[in-house]
């Protein structure tokens, strides 16, 4: 019970600042709020979590129980009158909802409750849900002021410089829950899992007819081995959440125009940078193309200075954690070394090339997923051209980019035997992309006749 | 015009269809396994590095060790044991292949413990019934 008051509090936060940020505009729908604002709420509250520890020096409970209750208030006394019109307004359309919405809601819960189900196989998680990310949240919880020590080089085998959000997010829910540290990473991985079912579904409602979103969330959430992975306790889920959260912010300021939405892209942005090495560089890709995209704009059309200021504002504000967090407190990680002149890379060629592009053939048409991505490639093939529309070419080159990186990544493994590494993070990789790839495919495929 | 919008609904139909049947694929896959999680419910999963954690009570106050192994503890073997005595062990570090002053031995036989135990000059305090030993440097 108390931990359900743990993801209340941060859902609620997550909650009244999204009704700040759009105030009494009704660009997005309450479904996708609710969504939203439980990976936003539980980001935040990490952020909190880090900065509390990196100020104490130590694990404070107290503070910080104390610290979210006064930001809830504070948000409650700032918005009151706009508050109550919106929780007016919720039970309005609560009462409102069609026999789809109830339909909808249920098969969310069934499916929510199978994923829970499918996680007790492995109650700890994954080898590197438990001995990185479970590991740290230990240090955080019980090292006192020796929790940095998880920063220092002897711990180089847990990767010292990995951000920290989900281990951030678990320290704070064990503020208020009296249980064993190993169920919360459990029940927060089962959470993450159903919750970008969800935004899976409210965010592509806002663009395709109801029952295909339904359809494509259900795809997603009953995949064996996307179950398998969101619940391996890695910080792969939070990453998937956020950068579903950024991309669907995105085509929604594409879609209505309104600066507010850029904030919003800012935020997710930012967030995905503190949860893994790898969320810092899709964040980089996207910031550059959507900043290039508002710059375009603003040469034909003055108004849009604000929106790139906006975007800006907000990433940096959030972005600034994971660079103190780098420069200051982390050692190098020795693993990733760049076209450096005193270093042989040993797979910089064809043969490298070419063990990759079989890795991912093997993923592609790999059993365990359910033949998904040959579905996805197959949608991708059959309607190229629109991929390249004016309006979806944003997405299409962050995809290309991103492959470009990861293609470079590879071919530049040091330390590693390249067949090893492929085996076991290709597919992770894979993992993350997936609920941004099927909202971007769904909605190409089908926007144009919901929008006719 | 017509035939694009044609073929667009066509392969929208055919989308949804394979979606469809992958939906049914993946819930054919999950049925059994949701069974067999029913059934074993109560079959307690091993902890990770559950040799490890009576030692915790002997190294109480304790903030770093060292860990000596004669097992593989590459990055490809994911560290062998290594990293489960650690998140047992928690938040004491381990020192991999460094000798302090109180040490955590892990080995493959009662000669590789004796061989480590030579080699690094140390004195045995503790061993568990899995053979996980607490050891101290001889001064």
């Amino acid at each position: 019970m108390t931990l359900a008051l743990s993801y209340i509090i941060s859902s609620l936060i997550g909650f009244l600042l999204i009704e700040k940020i759009t105030g009494t505009s009704k660009i997005i729908s309450i479904g996708l709020k609710c969504a939203l604002a439980l990976g936003l709420g539980l980001g935040l509250s990490g952020l909190l979590t880090f900065l509390t520890l990196l100020g104490f020096g130590h694990y404070s409970p107290f503070f910080l129980i104390a610290l979210h209750i006064l930001i809830l208030i504070t948000f409650i006394i700032i918005d009151r009158n706009h508050i109550k019109n919106t929780f007016t307004d919720i039970i309005m359309q609560i009462k409102d909802k069609s026999v789809f919405d109830y339909f909808a809601l249920i098969v969310f819960i069934a499916l929510t409750a199978c994923v829970g189900l499918l996680a007790a196989r492995y109650p700890y998680g994954g080898w590197d849900g438990w001995a990185l990310w479970n590991m740290k949240t230990k240090f955080m919880l019980l090292g006192g002021k020796e929790w940095k020590s998880i920063f220092t080089e002897i711990h180089w085998h847990a990767q010292p410089d990995y951000p920290l959000l989900l281990s951030c997010i678990n320290t704070w829910l064990l503020s208020f829950a009296k249980t064993s540290i190993n169920k919360i990473p459990f029940i927060t991985a089962i959470v993450l899992s159903g919750s970008t079912g969800l935004l899976l579904f409210t965010g592509l409602k806002q663009f395709i007819r109801r029952e295909i979103a339904l359809l494509a969330a259900i795809l997603m959430l009953g995949n064996p081995y996307y179950i398998l992975l969101s619940t391996s306790q890695y910080a792969d889920i939070l990453l998937a959440f956020y950068l579903l959260a950024s991309f669907l912010s995105i085509a929604l300021y594409f879609k209505h125009q309104d600066p507010r939405l850029c904030l919003l892209t800012g935020i997710f942005l930012g967030l995905m940078t503190f949860t893994k090495n790898e969320g810092i560089v899709l964040s980089l890709i996207l910031i550059a193309l959507m900043t290039l995209h508002l710059v375009i704009r603003q040469l034909k059309d003055k108004k849009h200075l604000k929106h790139i200021i906006y975007l800006m504002v907000a990433y940096a504000a959030i972005a600034a954690i994971t660079a103190s967090f780098k420069l200051f407190l982390t050692p190098k990680n020795p693993d990733i070394v760049l076209f450096a002149s005193n270093v042989e890379y040993e797979f910089l060629n064809l043969n490298g090339l070419l063990l990759i592009l079989k890795a991912f053939l093997v993923q592609l048409i790999h059993p365990q997923w359910a033949y998904i991505w040959i579905l996805i490639l197959a949608m991708f093939i059959l309607s190229i051209r629109q991929y390249f529309d004016k309006k979806n070419i944003l997405f299409t080159l962050f995809f290309l980019g991103y492959c470009g990186v990861i293609i470079i990544i590879y071919l530049t493994t040091i330390n590693f035997d390249l067949a090893w590494r492929l085996t076991f993070t290709l597919k992770r990789i894979m993992f993350y992309l997936l609920p941004s790839v099927l909202f971007f495919n769904f909605k190409v495929m089908f926007s144009n006749n919901h929008e006719s | 015009m017509k035939l694009t919008q044609r073929y667009t609904q066509v392969l929208q139909f055919c989308v949804l269809c394979s979606a469809i049947i992958l939906t049914i694929i993946s819930f054919y896959t999950l049925t059994p396994e949701i069974i067999k999680v029913r059934k074993n419910w109560s079959n307690d999963k091993p902890y990770p590095g559950a040799a490890f954690l009576d030692l915790k009570d002997k190294l109480k106050s304790l903030k770093i060790a060292g860990y000596l192994t004669n097992k593989d503890v590459s990055s490809e073997k994911n560290d062998g044991e290594f990293l489960m005595a650690q998140y047992a062990l928690a938040p004491i570090v381990l020192d991999l292949g460094q000798t302090h002053t109180v040490n955590i031995i892990s080995t493959t036989s009662k000669e590789a413990l004796v061989a480590i135990l030579q080699q690094h000059k140390l004195k045995p305090l503790y061993i568990n019934k899995h053979g996980k030993t607490i050891a101290i440097k001889i001064k």
